[in-house]
């Protein structure tokens, strides 16, 4: 390990800090612990990660087909449903659309 | 514990490729730390969760570009330092006095509700002696008491001090606490 990684240990009074520290080091974990939900919700992070890559292989593969969620009548919207690993991703596919005003 | 052996720049690649055990081991790895930066420059609880998040998402967001992923301690440590500096900035601008973050940041070391019936006097006055530290010793061995202990690259960019400095220093504060300590 290269010198800038450790401290360096040259005597006895070095060993005495070093437990002290240890000793502060625990009291540390009893007194303040990083809180559980906040390293719960760390981890969860990636999962943002994750869910960006399948949705760009979604749009990226044409061999997916869209299942039919159901087709109502010729004026109502269409449901197109495409089922990725973790994600789903729903269309709505709407006649006339640019009649309609912005949602 | 799995990714214990791996190293830094393994889990980070392993994190790349959205391997969810690798970025829960990085987390873990490097969780205390990130923790103990935001708690030495004194946030509250409340605001030191907020930096402790924004740093991991940060990591998400631009871990395909870090550089060295073998030193991401010491980019995690850059980014938290960031992120407190900023808070305390906006925290500057309107300093009430009794202000709740302020209250809540008074002690660094506070014990757990259900242990307080049961004396540790070890502990007790190691807490005593820590609160009449300067601000400046409280906060290198805020840093240092992380688990697993900080490289002194990551205590540098933690704290904005000079990799040089800090075993000086912190021989020098942890003397202050023996003396506070009396030699008990």
């Amino acid at each position: 390990m290269s010198d800038h990684m450790k401290p360096a240990l040259t005597g006895g009074e070095d060993a005495e800090d070093d437990r002290l520290l240890a000793e502060l080091r625990d009291l540390a974990s009893t007194d303040d612990p990083v809180p559980l939900d906040a390293m719960a919700a760390a981890r969860s992070a990636i999962a943002w990660r994750t869910m960006d890559a399948e949705l760009a292989e979604l749009t990226a593969d044409t061999s997916v087909e869209p299942q039919l969620a159901g087709i109502r009548g010729a004026d109502t919207p269409t449901l197109l449903s495409f089922d990725g690993a973790n994600v789903t991703v729903e269309v709505e596919v709407v006649q006339g659309a640019a009649d309609r005003p912005p949602r | 514990m799995a990714g214990n052996e791996e190293s830094d720049g393994g889990l980070v690649e392993g994190a790349r490729k959205g391997d969810q055990r690798a970025w829960d081991a990085l987390v873990a790895r490097h969780g205390s730390r990130v923790w103990a930066v935001a708690r030495a420059h004194r946030l509250s609880k409340a605001d030191a969760e907020d930096v402790f998040q924004v740093t991991f998402l940060r990591l998400v967001t631009h871990i395909d570009t870090i550089r060295d992923p073998n030193r991401v301690g010491a980019w995690l440590a850059t980014t938290a330092r960031n992120e407190c500096l900023r808070i305390l900035r906006r925290a500057g601008r309107a300093i009430p006095t009794g202000d709740e973050t302020m209250l809540d940041s008074a002690d660094l070391l506070l014990p757990p509700v259900e242990s307080r019936l049961v004396a540790d006097e070890r502990q007790s006055a190691l807490r005593e002696a820590f609160a009449r530290l300067g601000e400046a010793c409280q906060r290198l061995l805020r840093v240092l008491m992380a688990d697993p202990e900080p490289t002194y690259e990551e205590v540098g960019r933690a704290l904005g001090m000079p990799i040089g400095s800090i075993g000086p220093t912190r021989g020098r504060c942890l003397k202050h606490l023996r003396r506070e300590l009396g030699g008990i």
